[in-house]
């Protein structure tokens, strides 16, 4: 990993910035993320206390490499966001310094603030926080096996070990609060969000696959659908956005059989051998159908198994477990910017396809990884691999983090 | 990107022993993307270290070596002794956090913190631009 | 030239054309006449009266709506009304050659009926007849008359009135009329047209599209692609008239590419428009300006859908997306746009080129106006006609198709395609309108009626509408993708014999699931066959439970076995036979071995009538 710290307070971050400023938060979703001063939440925070002091935050950027020029070149180019980057004066780059380096590079008229100071690689420890191992040349600092503490690097180099404002009381205001009744309760949620991130951020559990906070949803599970009153139907409940007084119930008996026939429905229509998976208990899949009490029983099963797609020196593509979430394009497309995934054939034979139907390898795939991280299930996964006896024989080894 | 560069394969000969067993480890991302590791510079180093006469037991890729978790899903054997290390710095710290009683084999110089950029020109050739801060190893 | 010298020159074509003193031929030329062998009809015509030196305009017309006496031909011959000849082979022709063109004696046995002013001797009116006496033609009232190709026929038959009326009016006046006129959406749905048009007049953007739909993909239905072969420009009208109403200035028609006749025509017909500034830059000095585009749709029965359409013609893959926002609202490109069925759209031109209160006359007080069906299937008279709503099913299959072929006993109708349900016996006498249609679990849909007879075995039709959905999934949501298959497997079994009670549970249920979670319409509907079927024709799932198939349909269940009484030995089934299951020497009683037979039906085929001897079995024995 390599180690990044915040070099800036929020004061002096402020005081780099107008209110006329039109200002575009950017992060990396590998080490900075694991180091703890970037990705989608930590950006969240530094959008809300801008928003808070009255600055003009037209847009968040999760990326998941920014080491790779061609990724931020993508970016500028999009149709869908090059009038955002346009348009944009200041960029906030969350990157370790070689990202920070080449937004500079591609992004030469405006003003990018390097709030995050790089200080060399290092480790990230659950058990032993983030530690830095070897410090850059130029640093006064030797390097250390065992690790050098956030605290102990920020201190000598004179830098800030936390994330801005992350040990004070965050304040996440909402600006255009609006009320809201989930089932029978009062709550309020913000304006512009989905429903499911209401209930979600209020704590009402309504489950879902191809959903996330970073990507969205897609309407494609079926399985947060909602009842809201006066609406037709049932509503996907990840894509429509809460309007004032809306009334909704997430959980009645009828919203609970559906879910568990669409998830029978999954469980019936591939191979999910848990035992074997390497996302056992890491499978939001699976902790659905725990959490219904669902059992694989009613429907009729397809014999033999599709093939798989190990192509890829990075990771694993096993269309037998994928539930066509769609989540792994969003994020090929979102976060990579690589569009390099799309689903091939339809019904019941579709499957996810990189390139122009080929296969990992093939494509131009850059092998972010993002599209794994995103995955719920073990459709794809890391490449992680044992190799032993006589012949360098390779077995799955079961990898995963997160 | 952490930048790396293949370390000779006389010198991690020259730290190993005909009565050492041994572990590869390689990580499988930046060392992968520097074409200085992953599966492909593992199977190869394995397969000459056999040759020469060294007891390779096994090998494991994980993805990253600079973060604990994957080390978790590793069970090395009991007779290991050495681990060579396809990795950068980071990785190696951490390997020798995790296997406090084996010796730990480098089989990478870190170099420090690298942009890669590939620029097609217009004759079609592959122009790779590499930027640099480098690190205390 | 203005353009009213074009329609002053226009009518006088046209009545110069149909006043009789060259005679004329009109040869039905849609793809229903064509693959009957028009062709063939009219090259005789060509050479013949060229061959025998009568002087005679030919000229290839579309389709008049009665597919069942294909090839057909109309001859308007002196002060005679237009004759109507249908059943066309060679030989007829020469007939009708000698005696009508040569000899002023129209073949009264061959003639379906006339058309026009004046009487003939043993030939009935033909709007007397049952066929037409209960049809009122409004959209179709060009079709089969009138030759595609010509805008000067549409001229001549009140063709673009419409569209001049309308530009001299507000934008606000026409969706107005159009609410008078209680116009709802003919692809399905039903929604009210002025409502949709309304919504996209007031979501302010810079760019509004309009879009018709013309992806008719639901099998047995062809009312669309009949509309455009016969009578493209009553739709162009309708479009131009459509898009001034919501201020939009691109249109496009979205048409299967698998319509290459209907392809054709509207190009042509374009193109003449666009000649007459009917389309382009500053309409008839309006300052409206409006262009069409042609879209060939791949042929995926989910495009028909209005979201996948815009994904489509977007050159995206297409699949739907949730709605809202609707497309009225956010659609092409993610302007408001109005997507329209072809046969809303002529229908519009229609309403101006006489008024709304006339349209609105015709059919119920929610379902207004008329609609046009494809009728299919089994019964005496298929064809694309056209009633107004609130008719009897009834009056549609007994009087207008003419009952059920060989007399065998109706015993439902599937309206709406896929998407809709079987209707029995018993409601026959329901009125055709959106609402009550709804009641009885099936829809309108965009007009396929197939009528089966007691040959059909229902659990077998359901298979088939569930095998044609679950292929045409596009399988983006989870209840569509998966649970039509699983719909499909059980019934698969069902027709095997490999199911119990517990699987008919399981389809409602699950049907039920799949109509409440789907994404789009076309998961929503899809069940509606498996669930009209069940509710109506239990004792037929019943029995397939204990392995039997009323119908005689399902290969699984029945069995074939030689009347030992009646046969013959005549050898015939004994060579017939391809799993050699057949035994027996010529002049001995043959056998069937049950073990080889695989029910494919071929010995019962070819034992000769007057032999019979194969009987067929519901079940095994």
């Amino acid at each position: 990993m390599i180690i990044s710290l915040r070099s800036m307070s929020y004061q002096d971050l402020k005081k780099q910035l107008s209110k006329d400023d039109k200002i575009v938060l950017w992060s990396c979703d590998t080490c900075v993320k694991h180091v703890g001063f970037g990705g989608y939440d930590k950006m969240t925070i530094l959008e809300n206390m801008l928003k808070n002091d009255g600055y003009n935050v037209i847009k968040k950027e999760l990326i998941a490499v920014s080491c790779v020029p061609d990724m931020i070149e993508e970016r500028k180019k999009n149709i869908a966001k090059k009038d955002a980057f346009e348009e944009a004066t200041v960029i906030i780059p969350l990157t370790c310094e070689a990202g920070w380096d080449e937004l500079k590079e591609i992004f030469p008229d405006k003003k990018i603030i390097k709030v995050l100071n790089t200080v060399g690689v290092g480790i990230c420890s659950g058990k032993r926080g983030t530690i830095l191992t070897n410090p850059f040349e130029d640093l006064d600092l030797e390097p250390n096996p065992k690790g050098i503490s956030m605290k102990q690097t920020a201190k000598k180099l004179n830098l800030y070990d936390t994330f801005f404002n992350e040990d004070e009381q965050i304040t996440t205001e909402k600006k255009e609060p609006v009320e809201i009744t989930i089932d029978g309760e009062k709550v309020t949620a913000n304006k512009g969000d989905t429903l499911l991130k209401a209930c979600l951020d209020n704590g009402f559990k309504v489950p879902h696959l191809c959903y996330t906070k970073v990507l969205g949803g897609d309407a494609v599970c079926r399985l947060c659908l909602v009842k809201v009153e006066g609406m037709r139907g049932l509503v996907a409940s990840c894509s429509i956005n809460v309007e004032e007084g809306m009334k909704i119930t997430t959980d009645d008996d009828e919203l609970t059989e559906y879910r568990r026939i669409n998830l029978e429905l999954l469980l019936a229509s591939q191979n999910h051998d848990c035992l074997f998976c390497t996302h056992n208990y890491k499978c939001e899949l699976q902790e659905l159908v725990n959490d219904l009490g669902v059992e694989d029983k009613n429907f009729r099963h397809e014999k033999g198994l599709k093939p798989m797609d190990d192509s890829s020196m990075a990771f694993v593509y096993d269309p037998n477990k994928c539930i066509l979430c769609t989540r792994c394009i969003r994020a090929c497309d979102e976060l990579a910017g690589k569009h390099n995934l799309a689903l091939l054939h339809r019904g019941y034979d579709s499957t996810i396809s990189p390139g122009l139907d080929t296969n990992m390898e093939k494509s131009d795939c850059a092998t972010c990884l993002a599209c794994v991280f995103a995955c719920p299930t073990g459709a794809l996964s890391e490449r992680m691999r044992k190799f032993d006896g006589k012949e360098w024989k390779p077995s799955k080894l079961h990898g995963y983090y997160q | 990107m952490i930048g790396t560069r293949d370390r000779k394969y006389a010198k991690i000969v020259d730290e190993l022993d005909k009565n050492n067993n041994i572990s590869i480890i390689s990580c499988n991302t930046c060392v992968r993307l520097s074409d200085t590791g992953g599966e492909k510079r593992m199977n190869e180093l394995a397969k000459q270290l056999r040759e020469d006469g060294f007891n390779v037991v096994d090998g494991y890729l994980i993805t990253y070596p600079c973060k604990d978790e994957y080390f978790e899903n590793i069970e090395l054997k009991k007779n290991i002794d050495t681990i060579i290390m396809i990795s950068c710095a980071s990785g190696v710290a951490n390997a020798s956090y995790y296997y406090p009683n084996c010796k730990i084999v480098s089989a990478n110089d870190s170099r420090g913190v690298v942009v890669i950029e590939e620029k097609i020109t217009e004759n079609g050739e592959v122009n790779k631009r590499k930027k640099l801060r480098r690190v205390k190893v | 030239m203005d353009l009213e010298n074009v329609m002053n020159k226009a009518k006088k074509g046209w009545a110069e054309l149909y006043s009789g003193k060259t005679p004329l031929i009109l040869i039905g030329a849609a793809t229903c006449g064509k693959s009957a062998g028009a062709a063939k009809v009219k090259e005789i015509f060509t050479e013949e009266t060229k061959k025998r030196n009568i002087e005679c305009n030919i000229m290839e017309v579309g389709c008049i709506g009665m597919c069942y006496a294909e090839p057909l031909i109309c001859i308007k011959k002196s002060d005679d009304p237009l004759v109507c000849y249908g059943n066309i082979t060679p030989e007829k022709a020469l007939e009708i050659i000698n005696s009508h063109l040569e000899n002023d004696n129209p073949v009264s046995e061959y003639a379906l009926g006339t058309i026009g002013k004046g009487t003939l001797k043993d030939i009935p009116e033909l709007h007397e007849t049952p066929v037409l006496k209960n049809q009122v033609r409004i959209v179709l009232n060009n079709c089969g008359i009138i030759s595609p190709s010509e805008i000067s026929h549409y001229f001549a038959n009140n063709g673009y009135k419409g569209l001049i009326k309308a530009l001299q009016q507000k934008p606000a006046d026409i969706i107005e009329q159009v609410r008078e006129s209680g116009l709802r959406g003919r692809g399905g749905a039903g929604f009210p047209t002025w409502k949709k048009w309304q919504i996209c007049r007031d979501t302010k953007a810079d760019k509004k599209f309009l879009i018709c739909n013309a992806d008719e993909g639901d099998p047995g239905a062809f009312m669309n692609r009949s509309l455009i072969e016969s009578d493209p420009h009553s739709l162009i009208e309708g479009m131009i008239i459509s898009a001034y109403a919501i201020g939009a200035n691109t249109g496009y028609i979205y048409c299967r590419a698998e319509y290459p006749l209907a392809l054709a025509r509207l190009d042509l017909a374009i193109k003449q428009a666009e000649n007459l500034n009917l389309l382009g830059d500053n309409i008839l000095g309006s300052g409206f300006d409006f262009t069409i585009k042609v879209k060939e749709g791949a042929g995926a029965f989910v495009c028909g859908e209005e979201t996948a359409l815009i994904a489509s013609i977007e050159g995206e893959r297409g699949m739907p997306c949730p709605r809202p926002p609707f497309p009225a609202v956010k659609g092409l490109w993610g302007k408001p746009t109005i997507i329209n069925n072809v046969e809303t759209l002529a229908t519009v031109s229609r309403i101006f080129q006489k008024d709304a209160k006339w349209f609105a006359q015709y059919g119920t007080d929610k379902s207004k106006g008329t609609k046009t069906f494809a009728l299919a299937g089994e019964i005496k008279r298929t064809g694309l006609i056209e009633v107004p709503l609130g008719i009897t099913l009834k009056t549609i299959i007994y009087d207008i198709g003419g009952g059920i072929p060989e007399d065998k006993e109706f015993k439902a109708v599937q309206t709406g395609g896929p998407s809709g349900g079987c209707v029995p016996k018993e409601l026959l006498d329901i009125p055709v309108d959106y609402d009550s249609l709804v009641e009885a679990g099936t829809i309108m849909g965009s007009g396929g009626l197939v009528v089966m007879n007691e040959n059909t075995c229902m659990v077998d039709v359901a298979r088939y509408f569930i095998d044609f959905t679950q292929k045409e999934s596009c399988g983006k949501c989870v209840p569509c993708r998966l649970g039509n298959k699983q719909l499909f497997r059980i019934l698969d079994d069902i027709t095997k014999g490999k199911a119990d009670k517990k699987d008919i549970d399981m389809l409602k249920k699950l049907g039920q699931n799949i109509k409440a979670t789907s994404l789009c319409g076309l998961g929503q509907t899809s069940p509606n066959p498996v669930l009209t079927t069940i509710r109506y024709f239990k004792n037929e799932y019943d029995a397939h439970i204990e392995k039997k198939c009323p119908a005689k349909v399902c290969k699984g269940l029945i069995s074939f076995e030689i009347d030992p009484e009646k046969c013959t030995g005549c050898h015939i089934c004994f060579k017939a036979c391809p799993t050699d299951a057949i035994i027996g020497k010529p002049k001995e009683t043959h056998l069937i071995i049950q073990e080889k037979c695989i029910q494919c039906g071929i010995c019962y085929e070819s034992c000769p009538d007057k032999f019979n001897a194969i009987n067929v079995f519901s079940s095994r024995n």
